[in-house]
């Protein structure tokens, strides 16, 4: 045999393993759900993504006849093996995580035996459900069509295995008709079905936790900066009030507590604010609200899933909870918390008090609590601290001399210092006198507080790129640190960095690092990703995925009832109660126009339309009504009243109606004569078969020539139709002479 | 009556049944025939949309809830798209031929346009099982518009896997596109036991498309069926009737033909007993001659059997003897019992003496017996699983 025979066997074959629905459909199904996997990749273990890789093969692999199913004994061995490793691997991924791990191995393990109806039940379903786990992570436009897509196909899967070897391509015609007419309806229910806040909390996935961390350790923000992702956009009601480059201050926390490598919120300062939360103390921000309510700036922040609670505000901002589907309440620090985690994008809306100042929220505590330091490590910078208190009387002049001390000494603004593992801040300031925001901040604070000025860290966003006049995107990479020193009962801000690399604040992250001869990340697409068109494309792409998260991810209660009083005005019991009536009803009505027949609409045959038209012009022209009369009768009723041209294209007319008809119907009851064979119980089913085919065929050739000679009656009769119209004008014309 | 709530409410069930769907020759369905529900995957999938709606309410995510939405009106939709198809069924029975009750016999139901004038037809598969039994014999009959004769075998799909397939292969190979759609398709019937009965419901369903629903219905097609008892050879007593009446009898078994006359020699047809051909002529001359008797037209007999001996073992060996005489055409009575026919021959009349036999009721004999003639397949059904156990 050559090669060339035995590739076309193989051919032959794989096209055999897929012709019957039932493989058709699982090869569907393993097709689905290995997309599913390569979109589920963070949060599945590696081992569980390559066990369904392997459960896949397996099972396309079982499709051809010569390979055999792995026994159930075998998978539940493998079974077994996966529960241990998953119980395993389950405490350090999270609750959410294991159970997406736990799910998927599962379904691996059906995917590999799957074959009857109540497995392939239950894999569609399960599917469907890891689709829906797939949201919890991706939520961009892109990845609601592929999902939409991942559902039509799961859905063209059904469809082949119940479609009793119905052509593929009606399957799929199918699907696609069906899932379009249930957009609509779905649409209509996710406009007006409440939403309804959380049930109760759920757990949330480590490995979608993103953004700031409530610790810094130098360097962490600069791992952040290799990302581009966005955080948030910021939408301001005016554009005049867009605050300018330079104060674009994203205040997120404030970290309080250093224990001599990392920055974190001060456990102190937690309890603290729980006690005065029990108090029911009001924050100095509500305070500070009444008296700076004139001068307010109202804008709203679309907010990436970070499954964190604080927010990133202009500071100090005021939370507008009366919009908030998600409560916000402030603290004393003036940062802002909200009520659980953000799982999902969320649209928050804040006022920004660009006149009021940050005070001092708790008095003495704060003062305490902002000039601990650790007595051990780090002598020089202490000594230094201690030289600079006996220089300057007042704080802000301590301050001032340590942001001249960055500007003058020749530090460098990098993104990947070298390692500073002992006495961190003195080799930073006196050695390597190079780091990121943090490592400057960091120092600052350290050096306020050994000179005895109360100053903390405060981390958040610097920045933002405008999408258009008035929206701002913000991206990970503008994460930055920066320091606030209490001077006469305020906390004012000082940013260590921007001495270093002034550009930083004006023009960005990445011009900053471009003056010190280094770039953010190594882009692969190199000079493309300068090309016009490739940016004007990521600003398409940003544009839409703005209008996405405004319009569909941020659609939430606030939104919902906007809506509704747009339509109807003012919400009351009972217009809610017609707007949703009327919604059952657009339903009902799309239904209808769905599935009732148009009973009402008989179509009429070509040959019929001809017949008709020249009756209602013989009709129009003669007077002479055609009411019940036969067609012999009637033509030979009017023939004398028309001119002898037209009364015999009329007859035409009517003869080639009469002959397309009359032989259509003798073909009909002649096949259908032809297909009543008897069949009697004794014959045997090829019997059956063959004889029923070649009815079949005999029939088809039979209709089709009918149908083209019906054809070629219709076009004659036209053309009749035609001449009859001719002389009928003809006639008028003369007589209107 | 002394009936059990389960006998009652299936009672009623029944008579509500008849009167919501009559029986007739020829069913077109319709909203009152059809009845529809969720399948299992269609309550899973219901299942499935509210889990999502949790989830995409718990996570504050409008994706999901999206999902959760598209999810739930693919199910509404899918109802009507199940009803929809489901309700261009409309359906025929032919008449049942008689069968023996050791046999299968076959109901035919011929597919014929619907009243509504729908020209799409049903698609899917059908699953069609009798009401009456629990243990429903269940078949798979295959209905769509394209690949007639993939449809008539795949039908088949119950009675043998191997047949199915092969036809399922030919498709793809051969990539025929006929149109026309199926005619017709035969359930199979079982029936252990001889009698004239009534076939009762027939519930049909179908999930097509997505099997999320089922729709089914269970209709009557108003049809008898006489089942002939199973033929089994036994000792059968053949008399001779003669014309003054007086009978001679004789072992069947021992040769059936030497009573009789020898007559004259014809030329040997296909199909003739090889008893009759005559040997020694066909090795002297080569030509095929059977023998003909003269016994037959003056001399009919009568075949009877023992009355003192078991009536079923009588009726299965009597079945048996009608056939064989039928087959090697002779002319015969039958005599048994309250049954007497009078001699006859030919194809018309084995059946007139097959349906006697069949429809011979012992309670003829035995006073105060209860049952009827018509039995449910129910009852026959459960001997037959309770003989199968033993």
């Amino acid at each position: 045999m050559s090669e060339v025979s035995i590739d076309m066997f193989r051919i032959a074959a794989i096209k055999n393993t897929l012709s019957t629905p039932r493989a058709m459909a699982v090869f569907l199904l393993c097709i689905a759900f290995s997309f599913l996997l390569s979109t589920l990749t963070a949060p599945l273990m590696t081992w569980v993504i390559v066990l369904s890789g392997c459960a896949v093969v397996v099972r396309l692999a079982g499709l051809q006849p010569s390979y055999n199913l792995p026994t159930s004994r075998t998978v539940n061995l493998l079974a077994i093996l996966a529960v241990f490793a998953l119980t395993w691997f389950g405490f350090s991924i999270g609750l959410l995580d294991s159970m997406i791990n736990l799910l998927t191995v599962a379904c691996a393990l059906k995917v590999m035996l799957v074959d009857e109806k109540r497995d392939f039940h239950l894999l569609i379903c399960a599917s469907l459900f890891l689709i829906g786990c797939g949201f919890i992570s991706s939520l961009s436009v892109f990845a609601w069509f592929g999902y939409t897509a991942l559902v039509a196909l799961l859905l063209c899967s059904t469809a082949i295995y119940h479609g009793a070897m119905l052509s593929i391509k009606t399957s799929i015609t199918f699907v696609a008709v069906l899932i379009l007419q249930s957009l609509p309806i779905a649409l209509l229910l996710f406009l007006l079905l409440p939403q309804l806040p959380p049930l109760w909390q759920m757990p949330t996935s480590k490995s979608t936790e993103t953004g700031l961390s409530d610790t810094v350790t130098p360097g962490d923000i600069a791992s952040l900066a290799t990302s581009s992702e966005l955080a948030f956009s910021a939408t301001f009601e005016d554009t005049a009030k867009v605050p300018v480059a330079a104060d674009r201050y994203w205040r997120a926390l404030t970290l309080e507590h250093f224990d001599g490598k990392t920055w974190s919120v001060s456990a102190k300062r937690k309890q603290a604010e729980n006690q005065l939360a029990v108090m029911d103390k009001p924050t100095p921000l509500m305070v500070a609200a009444n008296r700076y309510a004139d001068a307010t700036i109202s804008y709203q922040l679309i907010v990436e899933p970070t499954q964190q609670p604080w927010l990133f505000t202009l500071a100090p901002s005021l939370p507008d909870n009366t919009l908030n589907s998600i409560s916000v309440k402030s603290l004393f620090d003036y940062t802002l918390r909200a009520s659980r985690p953000v799982s999902s994008k969320k649209a928050f809306y804040f006022r920004y008090l660009p006149t009021a100042s940050i005070s001092n929220g708790i008095g003495n505590f704060e003062k305490q609590l902002n000039l601990q330091l650790s007595t051990n490590g780090n002598v020089k910078t202490r000594e230094w601290a201690q030289l600079l208190a006996a220089q300057y009387d007042n704080e802000r002049a301590i301050a001032q001399a340590v942001m001249r001390e960055f500007s003058n000494k020749g530090f460098r603004y990098t993104l990947s210092p070298n390692a500073m593992p002992t006495d961190p801040i003195d080799s930073f300031l006196f050695e390597e006198r190079a780091g990121f925001c943090a490592h400057y901040a960091g120092a600052m604070v350290y050096a306020l507080r050994a000179a005895g000025v109360p100053a903390r860290m405060v981390t958040g966003y610097q920045g933002g790129s405008k999408l258009s006049d008035n929206v701002l995107q913000i991206r990970q990479y503008d994460a930055h640190a920066w320091v606030e020193v209490l001077i006469e009962d305020k906390w004012e801000r000082y940013d260590p960095t921007s001495m270093v690399a002034p550009s930083r604040l004006t023009y960005g992250l990445e011009t900053a690092l471009e003056e010190f001869g280094e770039s953010r990340e190594i882009s692969i697409l190199g000079e493309f990703g300068n090309t016009a068109l490739f940016t004007t494309l990521q600003t398409w792409f940003q544009q839409l995925d703005y209008s996405w998260s405004k319009w569909v991810l941020g659609f939430d209660n606030t939104a919902q009832t906007n809506m509704l009083e747009d339509i109807v005005g003012a919400l009351t019991p009972d217009k809610l109660r017609i707007v949703y009536l009327t919604a059952i009803g657009i339903v009902v009505v799309v239904l209808t126009l769905y599935f009732l027949p148009n009973r009402n609409k008989p179509r009429l045959s070509p040959s019929h339309r001809v017949l008709f038209n020249a009756i209602a012009l013989i009709e129009k022209q003669t007077g002479n009504k055609r009411e019940n009369k036969s067609l012999v009768t009637y033509q030979s009723e009017i023939a004398p009243r028309l001119p002898l041209e037209a009364a015999s294209a009329f007859k035409e007319i009517c003869s080639r109606f009469e002959k397309i008809h009359y032989t259509a119907q003798s073909e009909n009851t002649r096949a259908q004569s032809g297909t009543e064979t008897p069949q009697s119980g004794t014959e045997t089913a090829q019997s059956d078969n063959t004889t029923a085919q070649s009815d079949n065929t005999r029939a088809q050739s039979r209709t089709e020539e009918a149908q083209s000679e019906n054809k070629r009656e219709v076009q004659l009769m036209k053309q009749q139709f035609l001449l009859l119209r001719k002389s009928l004008k003809r006639v008028n014309t003369n007589s209107d002479k | 009556m002394n009936w059990s709530p389960h006998q009652y409410f299936r009672h009623r069930f029944f008579k509500w049944l008849n009167k919501r769907i009559p029986a007739a020759n020829e069913h077109h369905l319709n909203l009152n025939s059809i009845f529809i529900l969720p399948t299992g995957f269609g309550w899973s999938f219901i299942v499935l949309s509210l889990c999502l709606f949790l989830l995409g309410t718990n996570y504050q995510n409008n994706l999901m809830l999206l999902l959760s939405y598209l999810c739930l009106s693919i199910m509404l939709l899918t109802l009507f798209y199940t009803h929809q198809n489901f309700a261009r069924l409309a359906l025929k029975a032919l008449p049942v031929k008689p069968f023996h009750a050791d046999k299968e016999g076959q109901l035919h139901l011929r597919i014929v346009s619907h009243e509504n004038g729908s020209r799409t037809p049903c698609f899917g598969e059908l699953q069609c099982a009798w009401l009456d039994s629990e243990h429903a014999y269940k078949s798979g009959a295959k209905l769509l518009r394209k690949e007639n004769k993939v449809r008539l075998s795949s039908f088949r799909i119950a009675l043998g896997e191997d047949k199915s397939t092969s036809a399922k292969e030919d498709k793809f190979v051969s990539q025929d596109k006929n149109k026309g759609p199926l005619q017709s398709f035969s359930i199979p019937i079982h029936m252990p036991k001889r009698g004239r009965f009534r076939l009762g419901r027939l519930t049909i369903s179908c999930d097509f498309p997505l099997g999320l629903y089922k729709c089914w219905t269970h209709i009557d097609f108003s049809q008898q069926v006489t089942v002939y008892a199973a033929a089994q050879e036994g000792p059968v007593t053949v008399d001779k009737v003669a014309a003054d009446n007086v009978a001679k009898s004789i072992m069947q078994n021992k040769n059936a033909t030497s009573n009789e006359d020898f007559y004259a020699l014809y030329d040997y047809e296909i199909g003739q007993p090889l008893n009759r051909v005559s040997w020694k002529h066909v090795a002297k001359s080569g030509n095929w001659v059977s023998k003909s008797f003269t016994s037959l037209s003056p001399n009919s007999h009568v075949l009877s059997y023992s009355d003192s001996l078991d009536t079923e073992a009588a009726i299965s060996a009597l079945t048996h003897a009608v056939i064989h005489w039928t087959q090697s055409d002779r002319t015969f009575g039958l005599r048994f019992k309250t049954i007497n026919i009078l001699p006859n021959q030919g194809a018309k009349h084995m059946h007139e003496c097959l349906e006697a036999l069949a429809c011979f009721d012992k309670s003829m004999e035995i006073p105060f017996g209860a049952s009827s003639n018509t039995v449910s397949i129910t009852t026959s059904k459960k001997q037959r699983t309770s003989r199968a156990e033993k």
